[in-house]
């Protein structure tokens, strides 16, 4: 079975590419090249960015200043090692902006607790769902045991679908 | 139709936000906070004369707060001067290149005089992709490749 993806030849009857871990069963249905990529791929190919884990009463301040100097938009917040909240830009315009004495506050006050999660080996057209219809800008990724691995971000699939399916960084 | 082609023929101005707060120069970094916050919206446009001068995101009030300066300064000082611009009749094609290459997040809408007529961001562009591709999307099992951990029967 040739991997119609990566094009690596895979042993009769495999349901996963060895090389890619793309599906080799899944997307049949599906006529155009995108939609059959998005559900073929999984999250694993975007390489989700290391996310900026802080405990639950780290102040506003210093996640504030995490964001700004790790260039993120959201920290994911852990107890006790597991994914318990995240913490965005959004929270601090709508609730710390109002009142800047909320920045010594610890971020467990305004953070959004247990935020819709994706494992690595869920679809792109997976992730797709929850920020389609959530409009969610960020994505954590979890392990199975419940642990933060990396963060997606709305970006991270318009680049997957626009360079690969687009050729958008083509003729440049 | 291939992706390529349906970015390229699809403009702007189909998609992008018009539901922007648009300030002036004066107004402070508070006021611009208070109305990023009622239209539920993440940066607001910054005029002079009804030209887009700036745009005001939440990543500019980030930064206003990390370095302790006051809510009541004014947005002018705060703000991206002379951001990227395209107009409604730009393609989208065009719109995800800015965004991909210059790490924008959101790229201002203007008219031929310069003034502002809404916003065109990352997550109305995959909203727009998940609307195009809707089987693919929707269609999806809550948990994917579900398999069972043991045989049947054994």
């Amino acid at each position: 079975m040739i991997c119609p993806d990566c094009r690596f030849d895979n042993i009769a009857g495999a349901d996963v590419c060895e090389s890619c871990c793309a599906s080799l069963v899944l997307g049949e249905e599906f006529s155009n090249a995108l939609e059959r990529g998005i559900v073929a791929h999984a999250v694993d190919v975007l390489c989700a960015k290391r996310p900026v884990c802080v405990p639950a009463n780290t102040p506003v301040r210093e996640a504030v200043d995490l964001m700004l100097k790790h260039q993120t938009g959201a920290v994911l917040v852990e107890t006790d090692g597991e994914l318990s909240g995240i913490f965005t830009e959004r929270d601090v315009l709508n609730d710390v902006s109002q009142d800047t004495s909320q920045l010594s506050d610890g971020i467990e006050q305004y953070m959004t607790l247990s935020p819709e999660t994706i494992t690595k080996k869920d679809s792109i057209a997976y992730a797709m769902h929850p920020m389609g219809v959530g409009g969610y800008r960020h994505l954590p990724v979890v392990d199975d045991a419940g642990n933060p691995t990396g963060i997606i971000s709305a970006r991270d699939i318009m680049r997957f679908l626009c360079v690969r399916y687009a050729n958008s960084r083509d003729g440049e | 139709m291939d992706l390529r082609e349906i970015l390229t023929t699809t403009r702007i101005g189909r998609l992008a936000q018009i539901s922007v707060p648009v300030l002036s120069e004066e107004d402070s970094v508070q006021y611009a906070a208070a109305q990023m916050r009622s239209h539920s919206h993440g940066s607001a446009l910054v005029c002079r004369d009804g030209r887009l001068v700036g745009v005001f995101t939440e990543r500019d009030l980030l930064r206003w707060l990390a370095d302790g300066r006051s809510l009541e300064d004014s947005v002018s000082e705060a703000m991206t001067a002379n951001p990227q611009t395209v107009t409604a009749e730009d393609s989208l094609f065009s719109a995800i290149g800015y965004l991909d290459q210059g790490g924008y997040r959101r790229i201002p809408v203007v008219d031929s005089n310069g003034a502002p007529t809404g916003i065109i961001d990352v997550k109305t562009i995959v909203h727009f992709f998940v609307e195009h591709f809707p089987s693919a999307v929707y269609n999806q099992s809550p948990k994917s490749k579900q398999t069972t951990s043991d045989r049947e029967g054994a």
